[in-house]
């Protein structure tokens, strides 16, 4: 019944009135992650702070450059664009019922994936020109770049994008994961190769050179890039790359809400901490075994660890940057209660997430496992806290 | 004593919305009880509300053998960060079973359904058949008296069928309980000791094989033919 519906709303649609209610529904998908991140994390506590402080600081950059730019040759920037470019992928708006509806309906898909594309290349341009917009009172009033040369640089990274999605989108075809890494790093290293060649002509005032080298680049790369989509098979990368975006979105939501959906965790078929499951305890008990599962657990799921990390490293950058030491010691007493309340979060969506484990969860055992593990990782955190938070403000204060 | 007892008056997962009405049995020791029933008539939620995972339930549910209980999942359900051997370790350490017993019994289930090569791989990353095996061994390693086991047939080969079905007839053999939800009729026929016929969440028959045609007037029927019989007049899926 539900699929009759979908395919007769799908036949009545255009191309592009089905990619702009993807594309909404997108849209509407990340209003809901980036709104869950911000419920839970107390927009006072990290987001407000955060967008005063980088606007005050954005603006300070116009007023007088800051003295740690000084030094940086105008290359690193460069680089820091290059791996920019890199960031882009192909999205075609595809979903997992397009296989059995719009498998036959080529037309219908092909237009699909060319908006999917375009709209793809327009984003990607987007946070390229942004990452400019950001870096600009440098590129102007220290390095006094010209606005003819920055367009021309700013061309280049865009054309570069165009190719590098196409890049990663084959990169995506390999099924072995080594090879997926080797042929990423050896193209990473090639693609800088030319980028140096770029920056010469730039430096040494080809800017002519470098716009044709830019033309050439984002024509061929938006040929080829077309040519694979028209491929029956580029369905199924889309499909993957598509459900694999969500999850990341979703990766990012749980990170810092994990009461929220868990994300699938990982690719691999064996561990890569404790292979062959060797034991962290070597008496084994109830309370050990209760530990062990969520120290396993814990480790082994990127959202989790990413999590962690980064909560602990968000704050001890506020430590480090904010002046004012009321702040400060407000942020140190309530980091403990907030990483604890995290982790015991964590800790109930691992156990009440498994038949397994919710058997035992009015099990005193496993009361005393949870007391005893969430403040060992409070206390590890704090730590943490501290070190980073100490050789952080002694390195600021060495190079005021 | 029984090993399971049953007496829901109502059960569902909202206040006043209940899904399953008046259903009350038992399972004795050594008894296979099949839960049959189409699609929609309240097999799932009679199990979870054996349970306890509903949130709305009238009546009592008693385990006799002290809740040493193993549950079976419909669709396997494993930790995507737990290889094979640690969700056995898990299980052997909160039941506080004997290293020694535990890790010779484990050797000898692993080898059975011949996982022992993948024991040290995450199961979430199996194939649907040795999922469900490896559920199977990490119920039972502990030595239940009671299994209760959702849909066990769904994407098993036929050697993993078989190797289903001894088993669960050992544990049988050994006394212990079972109480599984099915469609796959003809093999319910051959394998249980009884059966409880669900329809729109209610118990519509009960009884051994022999009992229920009786109760459906089709003396020659097999269980198939009560099935459609008693299913027929009922109205769309729930």
């Amino acid at each position: 019944m539900i699929a009759t519906i979908f395919l007769r709303k799908v036949m009545g649609m255009k191309g592009s009135s089905l990619f702009r209610s993807r594309l909404i529904r997108g849209w509407k998908f990340q209003y809901g992650v980036w709104k869950t991140v911000l419920d839970w994390t107390v927009m006072l506590y990290i987001a407000i702070p955060a967008v005063v402080i980088s606007t005050m600081i954005y603006r300070s950059w116009w007023q007088e450059t800051p003295s740690w730019i000084m030094d940086l040759p105008l290359f690193l920037l460069f680089f820091a664009f290059y791996v920019i470019a890199w960031s882009g992928n192909i999205h075609m708006y595809l979903e997992e019922a397009d296989k059995v509806f719009l498998v036959t309906k080529n037309n219908l898909l092909l237009k699909l994936k060319t908006y999917g594309y375009s709209y793809s290349l327009f984003s990607q341009s987007l946070a390229v020109g942004s990452a400019f917009l950001i870096l600009l009172p440098f590129l102007l009033n220290h390095y006094h770049l010209e606005f003819i040369g920055l367009f021309a640089l700013l061309g280049y990274f865009i054309s570069l994008s165009a190719c590098l999605m196409l890049v990663k989108y084959y990169l995506r075809t390999y099924e072995s994961r080594m090879k997926k890494i080797g042929m990423g790093f050896l193209l990473f290293v090639i693609f800088s190769w030319f980028s140096q060649l770029v920056y010469f002509l730039f430096e040494t005032g080809h800017l002519l050179l470098v716009y044709l080298v830019s033309c050439v680049i984002l024509a061929a790369s938006v040929y080829f890039s077309m040519k694979a989509l028209q491929k029956a098979s580029s369905l199924d990368i889309g499909i993957d790359m598509e459900q694999e975006r969500k999850t990341s979105m979703i990766k990012l939501v749980f990170a810092a809400a994990p009461e929220i959906e868990k994300p699938v965790v990982t690719r691999r078929k064996k561990p890569l901490l404790f292979r062959k499951s060797k034991r962290i305890f070597k008496y084994r008990t109830p309370v050990t075994g209760i530990s062990e599962l969520f120290i396993k657990v814990f480790i082994r799921n990127s959202s989790y660890i990413s999590g962690y990390a980064a909560l602990t490293n968000v704050t001890t950058a506020a430590i480090i940057v904010i002046p004012s030491l009321w702040i400060r010691a407000f942020l140190l007493v309530c980091f403990p209660i907030m990483i604890n309340s995290w982790i015991s979060i964590v800790w109930d969506k691992i156990f009440n997430s498994n038949p397994m484990t919710k058997k035992h969860i009015e099990s005193s055992h496993y009361f005393t496992a949870k007391k005893r593990l969430t403040t060992i990782m409070t206390i590890i955190a704090v730590t943490l806290l501290f070190i980073f938070g100490t050789v952080g403000s002694v390195l600021l204060t060495h190079f005021q | 004593m029984s090993l399971l007892n049953i007496e829901i008056k109502s059960a569902g997962y909202e206040k006043g919305d209940s899904i399953i009405t008046d259903i009350a049995f038992r399972i004795e020791q050594g008894e296979l009880v099949g839960l049959i029933g189409p699609n929609g008539a309240g097999k799932s939620t009679t199990i979870k509300a054996v349970l306890g995972l509903l949130e709305h339930m009238d009546g009592s549910v008693a385990f006799g053998s002290g809740g040493n209980y193993a549950y079976i999942p419909e669709r396997p359900l494993f930790y995507d960060e737990l290889t094979l051997w640690e969700h056995l370790d898990f299980v052997a350490a909160v039941e506080e079973l004997n290293e020694e017993e535990y890790r010779k019994k484990a050797d000898v289930l692993l080898d059975t359904y011949k996982l022992a090569h993948h024991a040290h791989e995450f199961p979430s990353k199996y194939s649907k058949g040795m999922q469900q095996k490896a559920m199977l061994i990490l119920a039972m390693i502990t030595d239940p008296y009671l299994y209760i086991i959702d849909e066990p047939f769904m994407g098993l080969d036929p050697d993993a069928m078989k190797l289903f079905l001894d088993s669960i007839e050992k544990e049988r053999k050994r006394g212990a309980g079972i109480l599984m939800s099915t469609h796959v009729l003809d093999t319910a026929e051959k394998i249980c000791n009884r059966f409880i016929m669900i329809s729109n969440g209610r118990i519509v028959a009960k009884g051994t094989l022999e009992e229920i045609r009786l109760q459906c007037r089709l003396p020659e029927g097999s269980l198939y033919d009560c099935y459609h019989f008693l299913a027929e007049g009922d109205g769309d899926e729930r």
